[in-house]
Order: structure tokens, then sequence, then C-alpha cells
């Protein structure tokens, strides 16, 4: 009898797990499809593998770069510029968001400004930025930075147009300052979106960072694929998107992290889990 | 159907969606030559506008693209039969093992160092400690660094190599002193000598007299099916060649209305003797030395055989067969 109760107690452990990493499993199926049919059709000529190299080679080759450091080395580089890039953007663009939000007048005075840049793309700014900050550094990170600012102002000053206004007016009726009610009312209902900012701008700073490294620099991830492209060089041109891809991937599930902790009086609000609870519920 | 094997299923039918653009076509039909603007590539400027493809009974197009690697990528998809390159970019390709031959020289020349009027340095050998801009693993690249090694300079430590993407951020690095060199072409370099604010250092043809610059390359496929098309238009690309040397100011006056930027007197001052000239004449032993010059600097990483490289045979067919 003992023995069975615990083959159960293993079977319902088995199951937990199972039901736990399901929709990892399926990434990672998803994932490992996409792989082999992409090495079957390069490996079998369904596709000149000049264009498409086989992914076992495009692993090789990454292995190599890793063990060479260059991979690393480039990878560092280019982290630098994006993480100061859009830290940079980050910082003025939410503030001048909210401002916008909260100030009709404003909006309508910036409002042309942000629609005319706005759509201007991060290779539009390299000859301004060779020539307002020089070569090196500086102007890979403007590009990353204005790559990404204007997104930021929208964003947030959508977000802010979408706080709940009752909210704002009880604190004020019961006796707020304007400047607490910024700080208790309408930042912490902001922050969910800022976080989602923070995750789409990250995203959008990667994004940027080729056209950054176009710009008189010596390392980074764009260079790499830069420089690659000069040489044919299509694997190692695919290496650099992977890493990039990889490199997003982190940053997004840390973030994602961050957002389960710093929002935590938002847990089980989401739509998708009243509809489950409801549909769960008798 | 369980939802792993659905997603499997899916991603195989996706990605044979998406492979199935990767696969370069046959050619049938119009010929299609991808040129860039530069000088050098006149021949196939006057060819088009002189109409001596369809007066040989050929369907061509020349189609102008603005960079070196597209014109490669474009072949390499077969959308482009023949084209014109920098002789490095060309060398670079084959050595990844994409199906092409050089089959003929476009220009000789024409690349050199610019320096600003006022403050630039007196000679190579005075760069020591500057910065120079240039594109890395250019033909811009690889002369420079052949040009500095002349000069005793070691391109890695003796000056501070600026990478950039296009022939104007070079420029406009130098113009604004971000730079104090720039690696250059014609008929970039004359022009900031005419402006007034840019000076001509070196042409690497010092260092190397009548060096390769661009040269014509095709398809294995196409050379292979259509050898006589091929030869027809290395004939006709032979006339061009020789009718923009006998007739520098009508050829000054092509490439204005094709690059539809610079002024004919200053493209004609461009191509004067002492700064480049249009050629087809080709020889392997300067394919295989500028190859040589791409190992040394860690561009390839190894010298393609020869027959890889160059196919002299259907230009030799043209110039054997000329009245």
């Amino acid at each position: 009898m003992s023995t069975l109760r615990s083959m159960m107690g293993a079977w319902s452990r088995l199951r937990h797990i199972h039901v736990r990493w399901r929709p990892w499993g399926s990434r990672w199926v998803l994932l490992l499809a996409l792989a082999m049919v992409w090495e079957l059709v390069s490996r079998l000529a369904l596709v000149d593998p000049l264009l498409l190299p086989p992914f076992t080679g495009v692993l090789s080759r990454g292995w190599e770069l890793s063990l060479s450091g260059r991979l690393a080395g480039d990878l560092l580089a280019s982290a630098w510029r994006v993480l100061l890039g859009f830290a940079l953007a980050a910082l003025l663009a939410n503030p001048v968001g909210i401002a916008l939000g909260l100030y009709p007048a404003i909006e309508d005075l910036m409002s042309t400004l942000l629609s005319v840049l706005r759509p201007l793309s991060p290779p539009a700014w390299i000859p301004l930025a060779i020539l307002w900050f020089g070569i090196g550094d500086a102007p890979a990170v403007f590009i990353i930075f204005v790559g990404t600012f204007f997104s930021l102002v929208i964003g947030t000053l959508a977000a802010t147009k979408a706080v709940d206004s009752q909210l704002i007016k009880v604190a004020l009726t019961m006796g707020a300052s304007r400047w607490q009610s910024v700080c208790h009312v309408i930042l912490p209902s902001l922050l969910p979106a800022l976080i989602t900012q923070v995750r789409l701008g990250l995203g959008l700073a990667w994004m940027c960072v080729i056209a950054a490294e176009m710009v008189a620099v010596r390392r980074g991830i764009g260079f790499l694929m830069i420089e690659a492209r000069n040489l044919f060089r299509t694997e190692d041109v695919i290496v650099g998107m992977i890493t990039i891809g990889l490199v997003g991937l982190c940053t997004d599930r840390l973030l994602i992290g961050v957002e389960r902790v710093l929002c935590r009086w938002r847990a089980g609000l989401a739509p998708s889990q009243l509809y489950v609870r409801r549909e769960r519920s008798p | 159907m369980k939802s792993s094997a659905r997603v499997f299923l899916l991603a195989i039918g996706l990605t044979l969606m998406m492979l199935t653009g990767c696969t370069p076509p046959q050619h049938r039909g119009p010929i299609t030559i991808g040129v860039r603007t530069a000088n050098d590539h006149v021949p196939f400027y006057v060819a088009d506008r002189q109409q001596l493809y369809r007066q040989r009974g050929l369907d061509v197009t020349v189609r102008l693209v603005p960079g070196n690697t597209e014109i490669i990528e474009a072949l390499q998809r077969g959308d482009f039969q023949i084209g014109a390159v920098p002789v490095t970019t060309a060398i670079a390709a084959i050595a990844q093992g994409i199906p092409l031959h050089i089959v003929a020289m476009t220009g000789r020349g024409s690349d050199g160092l610019l320096v600003r009027q006022q403050d630039g340095a007196a000679d190579v050998a005075s760069l020591r400690g500057k910065k120079i801009a240039t594109i890395r693993a250019s033909i811009l690249d690889v002369l420079l660094r052949y040009t500095l090694e002349q000069a005793g300079l070691d391109p890695e430590r003796d000056v501070e190599l600026v990478y950039m993407a296009k022939l104007g951020d070079l420029i406009s690095a130098l113009k604004t002193y971000q730079v104090d060199a720039c690696s250059n072409t014609e008929p970039f370099m004359t022009d900031a000598e005419r402006q007034g604010w840019g000076r001509i250092l070196t042409y690497y043809t010092a260092d190397w007299p009548d060096h390769p610059c661009c040269v014509v390359v095709v398809r294995d496929d196409f050379a292979r099916q259509n050898p006589r098309a091929l030869r027809d238009i290395l004939a006709i690309h032979c006339a061009a060649v020789e009718w923009s040397n006998e007739h520098l100011d009508e050829t000054a006056q092509v490439i204005t209305d094709y690059l539809q930027t610079f002024d004919p007197d200053m493209v004609r001052n461009s191509l004067d003797r002492s700064r480049m000239f249009i050629d087809y004449h080709l020889q392997t032993e300067e394919i295989e030395r500028m190859a040589g010059l791409m190992v040394a600097q860690g561009l390839i990483s190894s010298i393609p055989p020869a027959d890889r490289l160059v196919d002299l045979a259907p230009l030799s067919d043209v110039l054997k067969n000329r009245p």
C-alpha cells in the first residue's frame, strides 16, 4: 500500500513538473524544429549554403569567435553603448512624456516637433552625429539615444493619459498637493507601463546598434556584422544576429522578473488571469 | 494532435516558406549588370547611353547600385549576372566560395589619401600618430595599409585607423577636423581639392603603379550557359573603354549625368591620366598580388587558386577576334 502511495506521489510530482515546464518545452520545440529544418535544407542543398550556411556551421563559427574572445569583447562594447544610450533616453524621455501627458498645452506645443523627428531612422542621424560628437563612442551612443528617445516619449505620454483620473481627483480632494499626486498616484499607476516601455525600448536600442556602429568604432556586434558583410562571411553575420537575439531574450526575461517584483500589487489582475479564473470557477 | 507536434509542423511550414525565397533562379531572359556610381564604371554607362547592347541584339539592363556588397549579394542571388566591383570585394567574395570569376578590368588607380589644405601632412610618413578614416575591408583600406607600410608606418600602432561606412562619411569627418586624413577615391578627391579645403596627399599608384581598382565579375553559371552573350558584353566593354579614353570630355559628361552630383569640368579633371585610367586589360598576377595583400592583412585566410579567381579566356577570345 505504501509503495502504491509513494508511486502516486512520484507521478503527481512528475505531472506538476510537466505542467509547470510545458510552455518552456513548446518554445524550445519550436526553436529546435526551426534549427533542424534550417540544417536540413542547407545540408541537402535545397538552398545554396552560401546564401544560408548550415545551422551547425553557424554554431561552430560562433564557438570559434567565443574562444578567440572576439565575441565577448564585441558584445561588451555594444552592451555598454546600448545601456548608456538607452539610460540617457529613458532618463529624459519619461519626465518629458509625463509632463506632456499632464499638461495639454505643452503637448500641443511639442506634438508637431515629435511627429517630425520620430520617423527619422537612426542611420539618418549619422552625418549629424559625426559633426556634433566627433568620432568614437559618443556618436554611437547618440544614435542609440535618438533611436529610442521619441518612442519612449510617445509611450510614456500615452500611459500618462491613460491613468485613471478618478484616482487623481480622490487624491487632490483628500488634500494631496500636485507633486504628491504625481508621486503617490500617477507614478505608481505608470510603473507597469514604464517597465513595458523599458522592455520595448531596450529591444529598440539593440535594433539601433548596427546603425550606431557604422560610425567610427572598432569593436561591437554591429561592427562585427558590418565587417563580416563586407567580407561575405555569412556565418559571422548570423552569429551576430543570434547574439543580439539572445541578449534581447535575457534582458527581456530579467525585466519581466523585475516587473513581477515591483508590481506585485497587480498579481491576479492581468486580464488573461481573470479570464482563466472565471473559466475555472464553478 | 499534440500541441508540440502542431508547433513542429508549423515551424517546418514557415521555414520552407521563408527559404523558398533564398534559392537563386535559373537565368532566363534579360541580363542585368550591377554597377556603382564611380568614375571607372563609366564604360557601362557609355554602353547603356549609346545603346551598344541593343545594337548587338542583347537585352541588357545596367542597374546603378549604391554599394559594392549589394552588387555581390545580388549576383549571389542571381538577380544580376554581371557586376563591376572593386577588386578586393571580388576577391573576398570568391574566397568565400561565391561562384564568380573576374573576367576584365574597368579601371586602374583613382584611390588615394586626402588631407586638409591648410594643416594637412606633408607626406605619408608624417601621418605618424594621426587619425586616418577608411572603410574596413574595402580596397581603400587594403591600399591605405599597404601605402602606410611602404612609408615605414605600422597601420595598427603608428596611426589610428577610424572605420566608417560610406565615402561621404569619410569626407565629412576630414572636413570637420574629426580625422587628419582619409582614404578616398575619384572624383571625390578632385572635388575636395576644387572646393578648396582638401589636398590629395598621394595616390596609391605611387607605391603600386596602375594598381587594379574595379573589375568585371560574372556568375559562373551564366558564363557557362551563355558564353556568346558574355563575349558580346566584353566586346562592348572593350569598345566603351576605348571610346571613354578617346573622348574624355564626353565621358565626363556621361559620368555627371549618371552620378547627378558633380560638374563636368571637375569630373574631367579627375579623369586625368595622372589620377586614374579606364582599362579592360587583366593579368592574373596583379589579382593574386592584391589577394596576397588581403591575406597579409587578415581579410582572407589564403589566396584562392588562380583558376578560381580569374577567367581570362572570354576576354582573350574577344581581343583575338577584334578587327
